[in-house]
């Protein structure tokens, strides 16, 4: 077998290997590599409250305005992967400054938590 | 090292080809019946994230077209390597375009779309007639599929799965019948549910060892484990669609691997030793015998499928359904110039997948629901617009794919949902 197959076979297997082990070591939000299928996520459930500052006055945004629902659970999971891009694309419409998103959030059998994230629309 | 790596040197058998050969068969009618319906959803208000971040960077801003075009790409490479088996380009198309369909997204969480994606890359190392000494593909399959066994094992001793109510839970409607069954066996329903729950660990980690074990089967005991590992495995997999776990046609993957990489050798070629002298007929000399030529030049083979192509696809109402049939003409064109051997074989099976994507994009209502649902998303977003020109372009686009939805709606009309959003639209308009 060639070396150049061999490397290929071993960084194939290692991805998948710890794929799965990042969601028990790293991350246990990120179900999408670790083969739980049927299990009951420990899933937060946030209330996500958008307020974009353009022209210098604040108003609230309803994500749907912009994405499609199917993006939407995601944000409610807290998963800043996708909430940080998100924020980046309402700057992207015209006039705006700053944005804020609060999503208070409810771990299953835990007090209410707030995360909070800010993108200024100035940086890149 | 040497002996780790001699694991992925076994030898292949004639079943390799089989499999990879259904698989892709089934894949092809999968995607076209169920992926299909959802690519409205891609780069709606021009966002996406995809899987891996340096993606974001390289593919374009995801859209309706762009999937379908690699939906389909991927589902006609499919429908080349059941017809002609894996060839040099057939397996790779496969693997890329679905390999970027799959990962372009986060919004596709369904893990049988990322564990296809890791077995057709598998599938670039199974033998091919031109290259029959590359055999790392079945047992890195074998591999692949073991890991998500074991995985699945350790994601089920979470408490939620042990004490069986995350079980009682996802059964749904058939929860009352089963537990039925319980008590007229005289068991307590708790007992009983936890009891099956533990026991799924048990059974994925037995079928676990059996897909490692399954490539250098040789021993007695080997084949012991491979006949348990079947049994458990069909178990599973046949149990999972009798309670009705929405898992779309994950379950019918599993069955037809299970059947192919854990079947004992000898068991196999006695089955199929039965079955092929009886499969004799012109079709199937056409996808399995290399040298049958059928008659005819091959260019009339490639104008004949090329119009077929042309005919089934553009009408389909779907975006990105020209360019891909665009694409198929062209690849028959070339292969045609080119002299490719097995031309005839490729021109009846682009045209025999066209026609089976037309029936099954209707039959499974996979394009009705490919509208429906970008008529809904839309006018659910037209609803918050602050902006009204915005809030007109949304509904505007609503009606669109209502009306589109209404062409092929298998049986309730669209009609009142398109009077009530025209309604709108014209309000707004004031």
């Amino acid at each position: 077998m060639k070396v150049s197959t061999q490397l290929f076979i071993g960084v194939f297997l290692a991805f998948q290997l710890i794929l799965p082990l990042r969601f028990y070591v790293i991350d246990n939000l990120d179900e999408r590599f670790a083969w739980r299928m049927f299990i009951n996520p420990h899933h937060k459930t946030c209330t996500p409250q958008v307020t974009v500052t353009a022209h210098g006055q604040e108003h609230h945004v309803d994500p749907v305005e912009i994405l499609h629902p199917a993006w939407i659970s995601n944000i409610q999971e807290n998963r800043p992967e996708i909430i940080e891009p998100y924020l980046v694309r309402l700057c992207d419409e015209p006039g705006v400054d700053s944005v804020v998103l609060v999503n208070n959030c409810t771990p299953i059998g835990q007090p209410t938590d707030t995360s909070v994230y800010s993108h200024d629309c100035s940086e890149p | 090292m040497t002996k780790f790596f001699a694991y992925f040197n076994a030898e292949s058998s004639a079943r390799t080809e089989l499999l990879v050969r259904l698989i892709c068969l089934l894949f092809a009618f999968d995607v076209w019946a169920n992926p299909l319906a959802r690519a409205g959803r891609y780069g709606h208000g021009n966002f996406n994230v995809a899987h891996f971040q340096v993606f974001d960077f390289l593919y374009p801003m995801a859209s309706p077209r762009i999937y379908v075009v690699a939906l389909l790409l991927a589902s006609f490479a499919a429908v080349a390597v059941a017809a002609l088996g894996p060839t040099r380009w057939n397996v790779p198309v496969l693997a890329a375009s679905w390999g970027y369909a799959w990962s372009s997204a986060y919004i596709d969480g369904f893990q049988h779309h990322y564990f296809l994606a890791l077995v057709f890359i598998c599938f670039l190392g199974v033998p091919r007639r031109d290259s029959p000494r590359v055999a790392w593909g079945y047992p890195l399959m074998c591999a692949t599929i073991a890991n998500m066994y074991f995985w699945a094992a350790v994601a089920k001793t979470d408490p939620t799965w042990v004490d069986g109510s995350r079980l009682a839970t996802i059964v749904g409607k058939r929860r009352t019948p089963i537990e039925e069954f319980f008590g007229a066996i005289s068991l307590s329903a708790d007992w009983a549910w936890s009891a099956i729950s533990v026991s799924t660990i048990g059974v994925e980690l037995v079928v676990c060892a059996a897909y490692l074990i399954a490539p250098w089967a040789s021993k007695r005991w080997h084949r012991a484990l491979l006949w348990v590992g079947l049994v458990l495995a069909l178990s599973l997999h046949v149990g999972a669609e009798f309670i009705g776990l929405d898992i779309k046609w994950f379950s019918h993957y599993m069955l037809i691997l299970a059947v192919f990489c854990l079947t004992p050798g000898g068991a196999f070629r006695g089955w199929f030793g039965r079955v092929e002298p009886r499969i004799k007929t012109w079709s199937a000399r056409l996808a399995f015998n290399p040298d049958y030529k059928p008659p005819g030049p091959a260019w009339l083979w490639a104008l004949g499928s090329g119009l077929a192509v042309l005919g089934y696809m553009i009408p389909a109402d779907l975006p990105g359904t020209w360019d891909v049939a665009a694409i198929l003409v062209f690849v028959l064109l070339v292969a045609t110039f080119l002299g490719f051997a097995r031309t005839r074989t490729l021109a009846a099976a682009m045209a025999l997948g066209a026609a089976a994507f037309s029936f099954t994009i209707d039959v499974s209502e996979s394009r009705y629901d490919y509208w429906r649902f970008i008529g809904a998303s839309s006018s659910r977003s037209a609803r918050v617009q602050p902006d009204r020109a915005r809030e007109i372009e949304h509904l505007e686009i609503a009606i669109d794919a209502y009306e589109h939805a209404h062409r092929h709606t298998p049986r309730k009309s669209r009609e009142d949902t398109i009077i009530r959003l025209q309604r709108r639209l014209e309000a707004a308009k004031k």
